[in-house]
C-alpha cells in the first residue's frame, strides 16, 4: 500500500516534473541575471544528490546563486565563510558542557553542518584538517564527533566555492577532496545585457526576492526519477569510453578520472535529460557533462600547462575523438 | 505488439531485404564480368591453358541448354569475383542493425527507440512512458520501412542493363579486342618476364665461346635427359669429364702433370696377312667353288 503511494506521489511528480523546474528557474531568474547553465548545474548536482565546487573571479554572483537555489528549494540553509583559522569543529559542532538540574553534563552542540544544503564559501582558505571533515559527510552523509557518529538528514549536498585567483593563504584542496565533488562549475562573466540588468535590478531601492517553489519530499522524489531516467547501451559504452581514455597517459593528462566520474557522468547525462524535460538520455546530454564532471578529475602534464591547454580543451579533444 | 516484436519483425525484414540488394549486386557485377571478359576475347585464351585445351570445344546440355565450355569457364570465373566483390560491399551490413537504421528513417524516434529497448526489462515510471510514447510512433511504421525503394530501383535497372549488355554482346559477338588465340599465345610469349619468350637475351648468361659450344660438363642433353646409353645390356656414360673439349693449353699455363703409366708387354712389330685373303682352297677346285658362290649369290 505504502509501495502504491509512494508510486503514485513519484508519478504524479514526474507528469509535472517539467513545470517544477521551469517554476523553479524562473524564480531562481528573479534575482541572478543569467548564468543559466550555472544555476542549472547547481540544480543537476542536487538532484544527482552530489556536491558541487563552483569556480570564478570575486563578484560574479556565485555566492548569491547558491544562497538563492537553496532558498528556492525550500531546505535548510546554512553557510560557512571559510578562512585559515576555521576548525573542524567550526563545521561539524562539538560537545558543551551544559548543566542539567544542577548536574552537568556534554552535550552535543550541531554546527552548521547539520543542515541540507551547506555553502563553504572559499572552501579553499580553510586548513587542510578543515578540509578535512568535509569528507566524511560528502561521502557517507554523517559525521563522527569524538566517539559518536551522526547521520546527516537528506538530502544533504555541499556547494562550495573557491577562487581561483588571490591564491596567496590558500590551501589547494587535495585530489582525494575533489573527487567527491560531483562537478566543478565555472561562472563565467556575464554578457553586456545580462551585465546592463543586473545593474538595473540591484541599484533600485527594492531588492529582488525568491520563493520557495520545491519542497524537501518533492526534492527527494525528484532525486529518484533522476535515477530512473532510461540510457542506451551505447550511450552508456560511450560514457565510460570518455572517462576510460582520460586514463591513457598522453602528452596533456597526467593522471585521469576514476570510477567515481563514471558514475557521476551518467547520473549528470540522466539529471540533465530530466532538466530538460526528456525521457530518455541523449548523447548530447553525455558530452554537455563532460566538462563538469571531468574538469576538475583530470590532472594535466606540465607540457600541457606549458603550452596554456586548459582542461576543457583537452575534454573537448576527447569528445571529438570518441564521437 | 510491443517494442521487442517491433524490433524483431524489422530485423528479419531487413535481413530479407539484404539478401535481395546482395543477389542484385551479385547478378549486375557478375554480367558486368561476364561482359567484360567477353569484350577482350577472353574465352580465346582457354585453349593455351593445359587444363582446359582438351575441352575446348565441347559443349554441355544443362536443362536443355547447349552450353559452350568456354562460356561456362569464363561464367564460372565472373560468378567466383562477383561473389567475393559483394562480400566486400556487403561486409558491413551486419553491423547495422535494424534500431538504426528505423531512427534514421524516423528522427523523432532517434535514441528513443534504442533507449525503450535497451530498458524493455527495467520496471519504472519514466521508462513505461518511453516504451508508450515510442510504441504509439513504432505502430504507425510499415513493416516495409528499411526497404529501401531507391536500392532495389537501382539494382533493378542496373540488372536490366547488365542483362542486355551481355545479351548484345554475345549475340552480335563483339569484341573491344578481337584476339584469336594464336594471338594471346604471341601476346603470352612475348610478355616481359615469360620463360621463353619476349627479351630473353638479358636473361643469358653470358660466357665465353668455349661455353657455349659445350664444355661437356653438363651430363644431361638438349631434352634433359641423362646422357646414359645401353650397349648390350650395361649403361654407359656418355658425360664428357670436367676440361674436356677445351682444347690444348699454352704450355706455360698448363698445370704439369705426372701421368702414371703402365708399360704394356713388348711385341715385335710385324706385318701378318688377314684370314679373309688366305684362302686355302683345294687345287683344282678354285674356279668350280667361286662359280657356286656366284650362282648361289645370284639366288
Amino acid at each position: 500500500m505504502a509501495s502504491d503511494l509512494n508510486s503514485r506521489d513519484l508519478s504524479q511528480t514526474y507528469k509535472v516534473a517539467g513545470d517544477m523546474f521551469s517554476t523553479l528557474f524562473n524564480e531562481i531568474g528573479k534575482v541572478v541575471v543569467g548564468q543559466k547553465d550555472t544555476v542549472e548545474q547547481i540544480v543537476m548536482a542536487i538532484l544527482c544528490n552530489g556536491h558541487a565546487l563552483v569556480e570564478s573571479n570575486p563578484g560574479l554572483g556565485k555566492t548569491l546563486t547558491i544562497s538563492t537555489i537553496a532558498k528556492a528549494i525550500d531546505l535548510n540553509f546554512s553557510r560557512v565563510q571559510c578562512t585559515p583559522d576555521l576548525m573542524p569543529a567550526d563545521i561539524t559542532g562539538t560537545h558543551i558542557i551544559e548543566e542539567k538540574d544542577g548536574a552537568k553534563e556534554f552535550k552535543f552542540e550541531p554546527g552548521p553542518i547539520f543542515a541540507n544544503i551547506l555553502l563553504a564559501d572559499e572552501i579553499n582558505r580553510a586548513s587542510p584538517k578543515t578540509q578535512s571533515a568535509l569528507l566524511e559527510a560528502m561521502q557517507e552523509k554523517q559525521i563522527t564527533v569524538g566517539n559518536d557518529t551522526f547521520l546527516l538528514e537528506p538530502p544533504f549536498f555541499i556547494l562550495a566555492t573557491q577562487n581561483p585567483i588571490e591564491m596567496e593563504g590558500t590551501f589547494p584542496l587535495p585530489e582525494a577532496q575533489l573527487d567527491r565533488f560531483l562537478f566543478k562549475i565555472l561562472v563565467e562573466y556575464p554578457s553586456y545585457e545580462d551585465e546592463i540588468e543586473i545593474v538595473n535590478r540591484y541599484t533600485r531601492s527594492i531588492m529582488p526576492t525568491v520563493g520557495k517553489v520545491l519542497n524537501k519530499n518533492t526534492l527527494i522524489d525528484l532525486q529518484k526519477l533522476t535515477r530512473d531516467v532510461p540510457i542506451a547501451d551505447d550511450i552508456k559504452n560511450r560514457a565510460i569510453q570518455i572517462v576510460m581514455s582520460t586514463r591513457i597517459k598522453s602528452e596533456f593528462i597526467e593522471y585521469g578520472a576514476s570510477p567515481r566520474a563514471s558514475i557521476g557522468l551518467i547520473l549528470a547525462a540522466k539529471a540533465r535529460a530530466l532538466v530538460k524535460g526528456r525521457n530518455f538520455v541523449s548523447a548530447e546530454d553525455i558530452d554537455a557533462m563532460a566538462y563538469p564532471v571531468l574538469r576538475h578529475r583530470i590532472i594535466l602534464t606540465f607540457e600541457a600547462e606549458r603550452k596554456g591547454f586548459s582542461t576543457d580543451q583537452v575534454i573537448k579533444s576527447i569528445l571529438e575523438k570518441i564521437k | 505488439m510491443d517494442i521487442r516484436d517491433f524490433i524483431k519483425k524489422q530485423d528479419n525484414a531487413l535481413k530479407k531485404y539484404r539478401r535481395i540488394y546482395k543477389l542484385l549486386d551479385f547478378s549486375i557485377i557478375a554480367l558486368i564480368l561476364y561482359t567484360i571478359l567477353l569484350l577482350f576475347s577472353v574465352d580465346q585464351l582457354l585453349p593455351l591453358i593445359n587444363a582446359f585445351e582438351v575441352r575446348v570445344g565441347t559443349s554441355y546440355d544443362i536443362a536443355g541448354l547447349s552450353i559452350n565450355f568456354e562460356t561456362a569457364i569464363i561464367a564460372i570465373v565472373s560468378a567466383f569475383f562477383a561473389f567475393i566483390l559483394t562480400l566486400m560491399i556487403h561486409i558491413r551490413d551486419k553491423k547495422t542493425s535494424a534500431i538504426l537504421l528505423v531512427e534514421d528513417k524516423y528522427p523523432h524516434l532517434r535514441e528513443k527507440l534504442r533507449t525503450a529497448y535497451d530498458n524493455l526489462d527495467v520496471d519504472s515510471i519514466i521508462v513505461s512512458d518511453l516504451e508508450e510514447k515510442v510504441l504509439i510512433n513504432v505502430s504507425k511504421i510499415d513493416k516495409t520501412a528499411l526497404l529501401s525503394m531507391k536500392l532495389l530501383i537501382i539494382g533493378i535497372v542496373g540488372l536490366m542493363l547488365s542483362s542486355a549488355t551481355v545479351t548484345y554482346v554475345t549475340v552480335y559477338e563483339v569484341h573491344i579486342l578481337e584476339i584469336s588465340t594464336d594471338d594471346w599465345k604471341d601476346l603470352t610469349e612475348n610478355l616481359p618476364f615469360a620463360p621463353d619468350g619476349g627479351e630473353s637475351d638479358e636473361f643469358i648468361e653470358v660466357g665465353d665461346s668455349s661455353d657455349e659450344e659445350g664444355d661437356g660438363s653438363d651430363s644431361e642433353d638438349l631434352i634433359g635427359e641423362p646422357a646414359v646409353i645401353v650397349v648390350e645390356g650395361k649403361e654407359v656414360d656418355l658425360t664428357l669429364p670436367p676440361g674436356s673439349g677445351v682444347g690444348f693449353s699454352n704450355a706455360e699455363d698448363a698445370e704439369e702433370t705426372e701421368e702414371d703409366f703402365q708399360q704394356s708387354s713388348a711385341y715385335e712389330i710385324s706385318i701378318i696377312s688377314s684370314q679373309a685373303y688366305d684362302e686355302e682352297l683345294p687345287d683344282g677346285y678354285e674356279l668350280i667353288i667361286k662359280d657356286y658362290f656366284e650362282e648361289l649369290a645370284k639366288k
